[in-house]
């Protein structure tokens, strides 16, 4: 209940049909959002087939569950990244603890919906990325428990990057200050995500082309022959990923069954302890941060109380308004 | 209902005493007010009793839960319209409603009358299914009173609410008070208007500089205040002219 409110609080859904009924112009903000989806599909077709390239080379190696621990051990990096920026605005920006807190509301049910909004958040991001990998192997590999794990791999998938990021923000929220200085961070976290944006593209770009036609599978066959187990490989830079990996690889045998558990108590072990440490570090730190005096610079009325030439004025709180206005309330 | 003890708040470090060593009682029956100029430490205190601050020193008590060692139930007794009236700007106000209804647990068929006798009592029925964010500062205000008086609070608790009321939003909210009172509820409120705490209410606790220099019903305070001087003084500042 709190999570559904939260979520619209966030997103703004209501706000956007209002906005779209009342006032026609306003229609710009999804058409655009509309765009930048479109734009991004011929990027995403060239995503899916380089990953069934991959898939079909692995296949030839006998390693082809080294598709699941790539892809999902680079969705969870992703969910890192953008987690930091959720967290850091779920938790920190939009200040709603003023309005929760004197509500009979467990402060563990608080830090919980806020972290569930945050997960839901992340499956916009790491389904496209995850649903080709889902199908492309399904003819060998697929089946009632290979659909069960896959689904609720990638479900759970987001919980323990996005409790590692939370617990990071909120670190360093403890020692920081960031009170006025929220516009600058998020004018930070869309140059970010427009690089990351910009290097897939460019990564996806110069793998696909720089394959000569003709050759892909030798390709990557020297890209992936001499290592022994790939699906190790990958999985030592994030274990949870190869447990999925081979749960679902291995879905109709015991270890695979067993693999795939394991990897669903970690997550959800995270999700329960984000919740705690939330309440210590997060709700805790509320309390603290109001004991903090503000600092009240005297007004100096020789030097405040300044004059400037009409033009001038303009152009300064022109300035100003550019440089504390939200640039990206849609995205951060 | 509402019983304060020996209350205290510093910011920065012990540096800016905001609130101390206060007392006072709220009864059940009884419109309280909470009356002092800007800055005195009205707020400061109130966001104490609901939760929103740790007090340095002292208890609170809301129909006897402590609110400090109980505080899941002690928020289940009073509701709290705060003088900035931050709400979710991007839900609906039907939404914000809803929410409030299912944070206090309001069963569905009370929820609609009381949600319809309030909209029409503050004329809020047309705006209701606007983003809140497209509401002006009293509409946003209204909204939040109504949220707030969905499960029907033993204590009424309010920084400053005749702030940016209209005439008759703000009559009708006094009235609202003054019912609430006679029901046995009790409402707890902060003003820097010497007229309105007169007007409205059966007693009065008077702050400034975050101590309580005077407490009573008007007539006890014009009659026998201890420091004659400093509260005319008060009293002048609250006048409005
Ligand atoms: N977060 C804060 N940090 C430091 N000082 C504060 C803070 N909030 C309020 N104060 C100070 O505490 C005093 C009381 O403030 P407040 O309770 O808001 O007064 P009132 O509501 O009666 O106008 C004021 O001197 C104010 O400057
Ligand atoms: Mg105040």
């Amino acid at each position: 209940m709190l999570t559904k409110t939260l979520l619209n609080a966030n997103f703004g859904f209501s706000k956007m049909v209002h906005d779209v009924k009342t006032d026609t112009k306003k229609i710009l903000m999804p058409l655009l959002i509309i765009l930048v989806f479109a734009s991004l599909v011929p990027v995403y077709i060239m995503y899916t087939r380089l990953l069934k390239t991959v898939y079909l080379q692995l296949f030839v190696l006998g390693q082809e569950g080294a598709l699941f621990a790539m892809t999902f051990s680079g969705a969870a990096i992703v969910v890192l990244f953008f987690g930091l920026i959720y967290a850091m605005s779920t938790f920190y920006f939009s200040k709603d603890l003023d309005k929760l807190l004197f509500l009979p509301l467990k402060e563990e049910s608080i830090v919980a919906s806020k972290f569930i909004n945050m997960v839901i958040y992340e499956y916009m991001i790491i389904v496209p990325i995850l649903a080709p990998v889902f199908f492309i192997p399904f003819e060998e590999m697929g089946g009632i428990l290979y659909s069960v794990f896959f689904i609720f791999g990638v479900l759970l998938l987001p919980v323990i990057p996005l409790s590692i990021g939370t617990i990071l923000v909120m670190l360093v929220m403890k020692f920081i200050n960031i009170e006025g200085k929220k516009d600058i961070l998020r004018t930070i976290s869309l140059f970010l995500f427009l690089i990351v944006l910009i290097v897939f593209q460019l990564l996806v770009n110069k793998a696909a082309t720089s394959i000569p036609p003709g050759s892909e599978g030798e390709y990557i066959e020297a890209l992936l022959r001499n290592q022994n187990s790939l699906v190790n490989i990958v999985g030592r830079t994030y274990p949870p990923a190869i447990w999925l990996s081979k749960g679902l690889f291995a879905s109709n045998s015991l270890i695979g069954i067993f693999s795939f558990f394991s990897y669903a108590a970690v997550s959800i072990a995270f999700g329960i302890g984000v919740v705690f440490v939330g309440k210590k570090l997060y709700v805790q730190g509320y309390f603290n941060k109001s004991d903090s005096a503000k600092k009240q610079v005297a007004l100096e009325y020789d030097k405040d109380v300044v004059s400037s030439s009409p033009w001038k004025a303009i152009f300064l709180n022109d300035m100003k308004m550019v440089m504390r206005t939200p640039i990206t309330c849609s995205i951060a | 209902m509402l019983k304060i003890k020996g209350l205290s708040k510093s910011y920065g470090s012990g540096k800016i005493k905001a609130v101390d060593n206060i007392e006072f009682e709220v009864k059940p029956g009884e419109i309280f007010g909470f009356l002092g100029p800007n800055g005195a430490g009205k707020t400061t205190t109130i966001k104490m009793i609901v939760g929103l601050l740790r007090p340095d020193q002292g208890e609170v008590y809301i129909n006897g839960i402590n609110n400090q060692t109980n505080p899941m139930d002690a928020k289940r007794q009073f509701s709290y319209v705060p003088d900035n009236h931050e709400v979710f700007e991007k839900l609906k106000g039907i939404e914000y409603l809803n929410f409030m209804g299912d944070v206090y647990g309001v069963e569905k068929d009370k929820r609609k009358e009381e949600i319809e006798k309030y909209l029409k009592l503050f004329e809020m029925e047309k705006a209701v299914n606007d983003p809140i964010s497209s509401y002006s500062h009293g509409m946003k205000q209204k909204i939040v009173l109504i949220g707030s008086l969905l499960h029907d609070p033993m204590v009424f608790i309010l920084d400053e609410p005749m702030v940016g009321l209209d005439p008759k939003s703000s009559y009708n909210l006094k009235e609202l008070m003054k019912q609430r009172c006679a029901e046995g509820k009790s409402v707890f409120f902060s003003t820097h208007v010497l007229e309105v705490a007169e007007k409205l209410c059966d007693r009065i606790a008077i702050i400034n500089k975050g101590k309580i220099i005077a407490q009573g019903t008007m007539e006890q305070l014009k009659g026998d205040a201890k420091d004659k001087e400093s509260l005319e003084k008060i009293f002048l500042e609250l006048t409005e002219l």
